[in-house]
């Protein structure tokens, strides 16, 4: 025992909470413990410090001090006297203290990670600290550890002795638990092992940090390891190791010669303990009165009241009084479903669906009127082919168990897992989740509006409009909101799923938790758990929360009343009550103050509706096949299979060197169960991954005689077979393609770095070089011709760099001596990002790995003299009577934080001999833009005035024809698409979206599909192109010029911003353009006018697809989901495109009639052959378009068509929408709006409807006549002789003379 | 909306600002809590009906009235509402009514407090609610005075300058004009410009003076631009990004806090960028504390914890001053509180405390002070060390 005061240093973290007994005064730690609270933490420090009051009983009688830290360390001051220590300054007070070599501290906790600094500071002679914690995100830390621990399975103990070193690495997302995830299920899913995984995952979590925690500070010698996941994971610190020193080797950091740099970074002794110590540490420099240790009683009286906190957020339980529980219990409660019943001996035809999803998979079978005969469901046993057997033998036996007899005459398969499942097992049809979800929902209710589907790890929102999808939110960047986090929430607090509700619903107050990031939940959790809260309170929040996160969070819909009154919910999430009633309440809200109610249902089969969907898909399709091609049920059963992942399987044809997976299938020759055709798929699948055993190609992975390979997880099409002449085949398709489908996003990245060739502006050499000034700048042109500039590619040089090309070639600098940085990619971005000391948008982010590659690849290539990265201000335009041409305020800084990036610790530019220019520019003020570019570049180029002048016309002309070589090829192919009723997609996106590293070749994936993609500042601006779009307005007087956007957004300033909302309109008006809107994550000139682009695109009917917050990680999967959903909506949309006019077709079976409503956006029209119509028609009616076109631009001043103001969908009504008052501009109409109408009425001043000449209606290519009728009175009944509810979305409402066609 | 409309406006401003900065130098040492809150309830709507009630000046009222209905009518009216405003003292005189009201509480300025400036995106850097975390209040309570900015009147003055800069840079860009036209523009713009500065900086002090001048006089933006001009193009013109590495720069290098909070929402454009600079810039400037936070979204806790992080660094830094000046001193601080308990005056809300070369904080300022005092009398005899 001893007699001095001691010291208590407890850490109250995420996740543990570790305690040390100190001697102060000699520095020994007496005592240390070291364990997890599992979300009590007061619980546990009382349960700790018992123990150690218990073996050191002077703790208690010897003025003992105590010092907390730690993220939940706060409660406890009042508690036991402590005083409260922050957990930085604590480490650093500790390794200050017992590791003074330290240069570097990396702290990885539960939910934080923290890099600390140290650097001599002359100033004071001492250290100065550069602390760093995360901010916002849990990415990077132990969280994500224990995430995907836990889902690959792997107990803690085996955690620990995961490894690094020497193992295989594979490309992993570390930002967020949520995206690692994702990647790990990939990657698990195509064979690779545990230990790769984990691997992979350390890699990533070490990249994170250090490209984002060390806010580009470099890690200094000694580095220090600390924390749970360093100290205990042997890999995590291997990861360290081999990370650390190549960095240090890039940037000249010192290390001892002949000592192993990775000797310098290890784990200390007691390193879980280092921010306890070190808040005892902090004690020291205290008076000997601060943080008297007061103990236990206090903490005991809050532990048994259940915490120290006032519950200051508080909100009532689910449900406001029983009765209204016990009413919603009613109507809501799940009818169960009762399987069908057979006949022995019956022969029961029927159609499979199988839905495939991420965490469970979902079986159904259809009877033939569509009813649902049997369901089944089992959770994901991590192989699809393995889940589906057992799912196909289930349903097989609920009919055969009965003695009848399964005919499976049609099989559809959703889910990620489809396209494998439709290869093994014969699908007729796989269609993505999303269709497949919303067939199933407008299969059993009618006029809906929006689905919500929230399945374990996907939430799905679809948005119809008269029965057609209109837009559809998928969580491509987060996971908060899902079922899966509510589940695994239940299971930690000890409550099983099915149990939930009724926990959850005997709640009668509960904590509010904000909405966001599932980590951060978790956190919220704990806290709430400190405080008192009970489980049933949690597990009520939680559920509260759930629509918060789907609808705000993710889908970021706050007005919900504004997407229509009939909500459909399923998925499996909502066979959770609690969770249904909190969507319900919260849906409810949303509308109050409205004047109408909504109305929300639950899916009747809510668990299996994308299985449903599937099969009632099959139904369609197989109405016009003669069979199935399911392989059949015993061949199902007696299905085999081995998987292939190693070296020998990895794609040599591109860079991306993908390591595939090959799966060899092997299925019993046709059984004689009758049930299905049995035949085996034959040659290539419908995604192309197939192949037959009937080669001897040499593949490096034999295939047996009786087998099939399916080859996955290539990310291109190359990478489906395995013998260069086939892929020969592959490529020399792909190129047709490309060639017949222009992508204008690709051509501006390749032709904005191009040379322009220009000619020479240079003054010839001066004879009269004899002054001293002269002679000098005869150098500088001399040395013209051997300068090499770099400029990185990236952000305002997508728009601005044909300009500084030419101008530096006209001046004289070889065309192969101005060097661009290559092009995004990963690769690039991992490189480099690692200087990065702020987290911007993802556009700006790049700029520092181009710099980086300009120095560290093209530089040491070959030396560069110069970098010019151009903080370019504004830009020429050609946007009319806008309020201004700016750039992104980020993309103009960029350079300058690039710059200090590059300079911050040492020179490095000087070092490396070259001279960094980021000139500032405002091109769109020539003479302003002249003085800067020669103020710039008199001492560096030696340029004078005139020849400065007259290089940048020579810059500026590039420019121009830069954008008239793409806006001719758009001219051309508008015309082309115009001729064969095709459709074009206009990117509604900022130049730098060309970039394929920032647009994750979404839009090339497009353009292998078939459709053409074009640029805002690509669409053609010739009048005869403007006239018929926009020319109406002009004349109305509602804008000024065709290119004028300040009918839509008064505020244009921003030029990329006016670009993408004039794109916008021109798509809403061109009957063959669709819109696809991109947008970086942290976008701030987007987000204000996100509203107003789907104001402008939406209310003219026109699709509206989105891809945003797009970042640095690649969500390969959601894309993939998007992307087909978007391809499957937009062949619906064409084929009405080619019906024109034509009658809807019944694509059902007869049979099927009466209970199945096929989605009204999925039937082609019956042309007159066939589903798509002929050739023939198709040119007739463009001829006919383009007649009238005619006339419209020949008859100047009479126009045959002319807009009344605000008729249904017309042109005008959409174009300024935004500002009803505009639409007054035209003294002899004015608007009227109809709610019902979904668009205003054209009345004339006399209130009569203008009707006298009859109408004519234009819908995408479809044109309607309405005859003229009588004239109507204001206040009379309006009689509505073309159904005006069902105009929504036509084109235009024109006046004019009758049109037979 | 006329002049008389943009002047009250202007006034409010400034009245505005003034007062904010004023009740947050001396919150951190009131000895009762609440009570600077108490008093600012009282002084606000005092001024609120002072600048309701204010006195316009008119034209017609005055011996000026031999301009109306002649060609000077406007130029005449103009500058002598703006003569009248600049010589009134119907606002000072408010002011000081309220720093008398100020004066009465009890304040105890020997506490060693970090001195935190806050800057940032205009809007996060004013906001005192969710909007920024309650980081006002938070620093508060974490023991620090916060030094927040006069951030409506520096932004007026900053239009003008950067007005003025611009005017400069386009400077014989005669654009089509003709050289005269073209010159006389500029220089008539010029002299505008420059004479509403010198209007709003003058107004300004006038303010400080009457509320016992123990605030920092406004910071010249030609200064705050030469400053920034190693690390950030001026040009940029969104005015939080040059200003708040200017800021940093100024406010450590005179000394005049012991850190920087640099708050703004999340996606803040050019204020994220300038924070990459920042990083350069502390690295030429050892002992310089900088912390930039984003202020929206979902990370209020970590945020927090991460000030904490810094402040531990700002409490240290004062901390050592303090003992430092202590240490130097003849006087223990007991000599030094005694004698500030038989002069009261130097103990309240509006007595200035000279600022020492290297020293921060308001109690080793005192301290000093106090000190050099007690030095100065003839019967200097300490009770202490000194004796």
């Amino acid at each position: 025992m001893t007699t001095r005061p001691l010291s208590i240093g407890i850490d109250v973290g995420s996740t543990t909470v570790k305690t040390v007994l100190m001697d102060p005064g000699a520095d020994e730690i007496l005592r240390s413990d070291y364990e997890r609270h599992e979300g009590k933490q007061l619980g546990k420090v009382l349960e700790l410090l018992r123990a150690l009051e218990k073996a050191f009983p002077e703790v208690s009688s010897n003025g003992t001090r105590a010092f907390v830290t730690g993220s939940g360390a706060a409660a406890l001051e009042e508690c036991i006297g402590a005083k409260f220590v922050q957990e930085v300054n604590a480490v650093a007070l500790a390794v200050e203290r017992l590791h003074p070599q330290v240069g570097s501290v990396v702290e990885l906790g539960g939910q934080d990670a923290k890099i600390i600094i140290f650097k001599d500071d002359p100033s004071t002679g001492g250290k100065k600290k550069i602390p760093t914690m995360n901010d916002k995100c849990a990415g990077g830390t132990g969280a994500v550890l224990d995430k995907i621990g836990a889902k690959l399975g792997i107990p803690p103990t085996e955690l620990a002795k995961q490894g690094y070193d020497g193992l295989k690495l594979h490309h992993v997302a570390g930002k967020c638990g949520v995206f690692a995830e994702t990647d790990i299920n990939s990657l698990q899913l195509v064979g690779i092992p545990t230990d790769q995984l984990m691997a992979s995952l350390f890699d990533a979590i070490v990249g994170q940090n250090l490209s984002v925690l060390t806010r580009g500070h470099t890690l200094r010698p000694h580095v220090l390891l600390l924390g749970g996941p360093n100290t205990f994971i042997r890999g995590m610190a291997e990861a360290w190791k081999a990370n650390i020193p190549p960095i240090w080797e890039e940037r000249d950091v010192y290390v001892p010669e002949g000592v192993d740099p990775a000797s310098l970074i290890y784990v200390p002794d007691n390193a879980q303990f280092f921010a306890a110590i070190g808040a005892v540490e902090y004690g020291k420099s205290e008076d000997a009165d601060i943080g008297r240790y007061a103990g236990l009683a206090g903490l005991e009286r809050a532990v048994e009241r259940g915490g120290g906190e006032a519950r200051a957020v508080v909100a009532a339980g689910l449900s406001r009084s029983p009765e209204e529980l016990a009413e919603f219990k009613e109507r809501y409660r799940s009818i169960p479903f009762v399987p069908a019943t057979f006949r022995a001996g019956q022969r029961v035809r029927a159609y499979l669906g199988l839905d495939g999803g991420s965490t469970s998979t979902k079986g159904v079978l259809l009877a033939e009127d569509a009813r649902v005969l049997s369901k089944a469901y089992r959770l994901s046993g991590g192989n699809p082919i393995e889940d589906t057997k057992e799912i196909i033998a289930k349903l097989r036996t609920s009919v055969e168990g009965q003695g009848a007899f399964l005919d499976v005459v049609g099989f559809g398969v959703t889910g990620y897992a489809k396209d494998v499942l439709k290869d093994v097992f014969g699908a007729d049809v796989a269609i993505v989740e999303t269709v497949a979800h919303t067939s199933s929902a407008l299969h059993f209710y009618d006029e809906v509006d929006v689905i919500c589907d929230v399945g374990g790890q996907d939430i799905k929102i679809m948005i119809l409009r008269d029965g057609q999808v209109k837009d559809f939110k998928l969580n491509t960047q987060c996971s908060a909101g899902n079922g899966y986090f509510l589940q695994s929430t239940a299971q930690s607090l000890g409550v099983a799923v099915e149990d939930y509700a009724d926990v959850a619903f005997r709640a009668d107050s509960m904590p509010l938790f904000g909405y966001g990031c599932a980590v951060f939940l978790q956190s919220d959790i704990v806290n709430f758990q400190r405080q008192g809260w009970t489980p049933e309170q949690i597990m009520a929040g939680l559920a509260a929360v759930l629509p918060k996160n789907i609808w705000l969070y993710v889908a970021q819909i706050p007005n919900l009343a504004r997407l229509g009154t009939r909500f459909v919910l399923q998925g499996g999430t909502q066979h959770n009550l609690a969770a249904v009633k909190a969507q319900v309440d919260f849906i409810r809200d949303r509308f109050e103050g409205k004047d109408v109610e909504p109305e929300i249902v639950v899916h009747q089969h809510c668990g299996e509706s994308g299985a449903i969907g599937a099969a009632i898909e099959a139904m369609r399709v197989q109405a016009d096949r003669p069979a199935t091609d399911f392989i059949g049920l015993d061949q199902t059963a007696a299905t085999t299979y081995t998987t292939t992942t190693d070296e020998r399987t990895r794609c040599h044809f591109c860079k991306n060197e993908c390591l595939r997976t090959f799966i060899d299938v092997r299925v019993a020759c046709a059984g004689g169960d009758g049930s299905s055709n049995g035949r085996p798929s034959n040659g290539r699948s419908s995604n192309g991954t197939s192949t037959d055993a009937d080669d001897d190609s040499g593949s490096a992975v034999p295939l047996a005689a009786d087998a099939r390979r399916l080859i996955v997880g290539n990310s291109c099409e190359k990478g489906l077979v395995e013998k260069v002449d086939d892929m020969r085949v592959i490529k020399a398709q792909l190129d047709a393609t490309t060639r017949d489908t222009p992508n204008l996003v690709d051509v501006a990245a390749r032709h904005a770095f191009r040379s322009f060739s220009p000619p020479s502006v240079a003054d010839p050499p001066d004879p009269w070089a004899f002054t001293a000034a002269r002679r000098r700048r005869q150098r500088l042109v001399d040395a013209r011709k051997d300068l090499r500039i770099g400029m990185p590619k990236v952000l305002a040089m997508y728009t601005a760099a044909p300009l500084f090309r030419t101008y530096f070639e006209s001046l004289g600098v070889q065309t192969r001596n101005i060097v661009f940085s290559d092009t995004t990619s990963q690769a690039l971005y991992r490189e480099g990002a690692k200087r990065g000391a702020i987290d911007p948008c993802y556009p700006s982010k790049l700029a520092i790995p181009h710099v980086h590659n300009l120095v560290h690849v093209k530089h040491a290539k070959k030396p560069l003299d110069i970098i010019f990265f151009p903080m370019v201000d504004d830009v020429p335009s050609v946007m009319e009577a806008a309020l201004g041409h700016r750039i992104c305020p980020t993309i103009t800084a960029t350079p300058e934080a690039t710059r200090a990036a590059f300079m911050k610790e040492t020179d490095l530019f000087a070092q490396k001999g070259i001279r960094f220019m980021n000139t500032f520019v405002n091109i769109g003020q020539p003479e302003l833009f002249e003085r800067q570019m020669y103020e710039a570049f008199e001492d560096v180029l030696g340029v004078t005035a005139a020849e400065n002048r007259r290089a940048i016309q020579a810059g500026l002309d590039a420019q121009d024809a830069f954008g008239d070589q793409q806006r001719a090829l758009t001219r051309e192919e508008l015309k082309r698409l115009e001729r064969e009723d095709r459709i074009g997609i206009v990117l509604l996106g900022r130049p730098y979206h060309a970039d394929q590293g920032i647009n994750h070749e979404i839009l090339g994936q497009f353009q292998k599909l078939g459709y053409p993609i074009f640029t805002p500042t690509s669409l053609p601006i010739d009048d005869d192109v403007l006239e018929p779009l926009f020319g109406d307005e002009v004349r109305a007087g509602i804008i000024a010029d065709p290119l004028d956007v300040r009918d839509v957004w008064k505020n244009a300033y921003s030029e990329n911003s006016n670009w993408k909302l004039w794109a916008a309109k021109f798509a809403a008006r061109h009957p063959n353009l669709i819109a696809l809107e991109v947008n970086s994550f942290r976008c701030g000139h987007d987000a204000p006018i996100f509203s107003v682009i789907e104001g402008i695109v939406e209310v003219s009917g026109t699709p509206l697809f989105c891809f945003k917050d797009l970042d640095e990680n690649k969500p390969s999967g959601s894309i993939k989901i998007r992307i087909e959903t978007i391809h499957y909506f937009l062949k619906r949309f064409r084929e009405r495109i080619v019906a024109g006019e034509g009658v809807a077709r019944e694509l059902v079976p007869q049979a099927a009639r009466p209970r199945v409503q096929p989605l009204p956006m999925l039937q082609p029209a019956r042309g007159p052959s066939g589903p798509t119509g002929s050739r023939e028609s198709v040119r007739t009616r463009a001829a006919v378009r383009e007649e009238s076109w005619d006339a419209t631009t020949t008859r100047a001043g009479h126009p045959p068509f002319r807009p009344l103001q605000g008729g249904p969908g017309g042109s005008l009504h959409r174009g300024h929408h935004a500002f009803p008052d505009r639409g007054r501009s035209r003294p002899d109409l004015h608007v009227v709006q109809g709610r019902d109408l979904g668009a205003g009425r054209a009345l004339g001043p006399d209130g009569q409807l203008r009707r006298d000449a009859g109408l004519l209606l234009r819908r995408r290519g479809q044109r309607r006549v309405v005859p003229p009728g009588p004239v109507l009175q204001r206040g009379d009944p309006e009689p509505d002789p073309v159904g005006v509810r069902g105009l929504r979305g036509w084109d235009g409402l024109h006046r004019g003379e009758p049109d037979s066609t | 909306m006329n002049l008389d409309f943009f002047l009250g406006l202007i006034t409010a401003f400034d009245i505005a600002d003034v007062l904010n900065q004023f009740t947050y130098q001396i919150r951190a040492y009131e000895v009762e809590p609440g009570a600077v809150d108490a008093v600012t309830s009282t002084v606000v709507d005092d001024l609120h009906r002072v600048i309701k009630e204010r006195d316009i000046f008119e034209l017609e009222d005055h011996w000026t009235r031999i301009f109306v209905g002649t060609r000077l009518e406007t130029i005449a009216r103009y500058v002598a509402k703006i003569r009248h405003l600049t010589t009134s003292e119907q606002f000072t005189g408010a002011m000081e009514a309220a720093r008398r009201a100020y004066d009465e509480i009890e304040l105890d300025p020997f506490r060693v407090r970090p001195i935190v400036k806050v800057i940032g995106e205009f809007w996060a850097q004013t906001t005192e609610g969710a909007g920024n975390f309650h980081i006002h209040r938070f620093l508060e309570r974490e023991g620090a005075e916060v030094y927040v900015d006069r951030t409506l009147f520096t932004r007026l003055s900053w239009l003008l300058h950067q007005h003025k800069s611009q005017a400069r840079d386009r400077k014989g860009l005669l654009g089509g004009e003709s050289r005269w036209k073209h010159y006389t523009a500029y220089y008539k713009k010029l002299g505008i410009l420059t004479l509403a500065e010198r209007i709003l900086r003058r107004e300004n002090k006038r303010l400080l003076d009457a509320m016992g001048g123990t605030l920092h006089e406004m910071v010249p933006h030609a200064l705050m631009e030469r400053l920034a001009r190693p690390y950030w193009n001026w040009r940029t013109t969104s005015g939080e990004s040059h200003m708040e590495i200017a800021e940093n720069i100024y406010y450590h290098t005179h000394h005049l806090c012991h850190m920087v909070l640099s708050v703004k929402p999340f996606t803040c454009m050019p204020s994220t960028q300038s924070d990459g600079v920042q990083a350069r810039v502390m690295e030429d400037y050892p002992g310089m504390i900088f912390l930039p936070i984003e202020t929206s979204g979902d990370g209020e806790v970590i945020a927090h914890s991460r000030v904490q992080m810094a402040l531990g660094g700002a409490r240290n830094k004062a901390r050592k001053e303090m003992a430092d000046v202590l240490a130097a001193s003849r006087w223990t601080l007991d000599d030094m509180k005694a004698y500030a308990a038989d002069h009261p005056r130097i103990t309240r809300a509006s007595y200035k405390v000279p600022h020492h070369p290297g020293v921060v904080g308001r109690a080793a300022n005192l301290a000093l002070h106090v000190s050099s005092l007690l030095d100065a009398r003839p019967e200097a005899v300490s009770t202490g060390r000194g004796g």
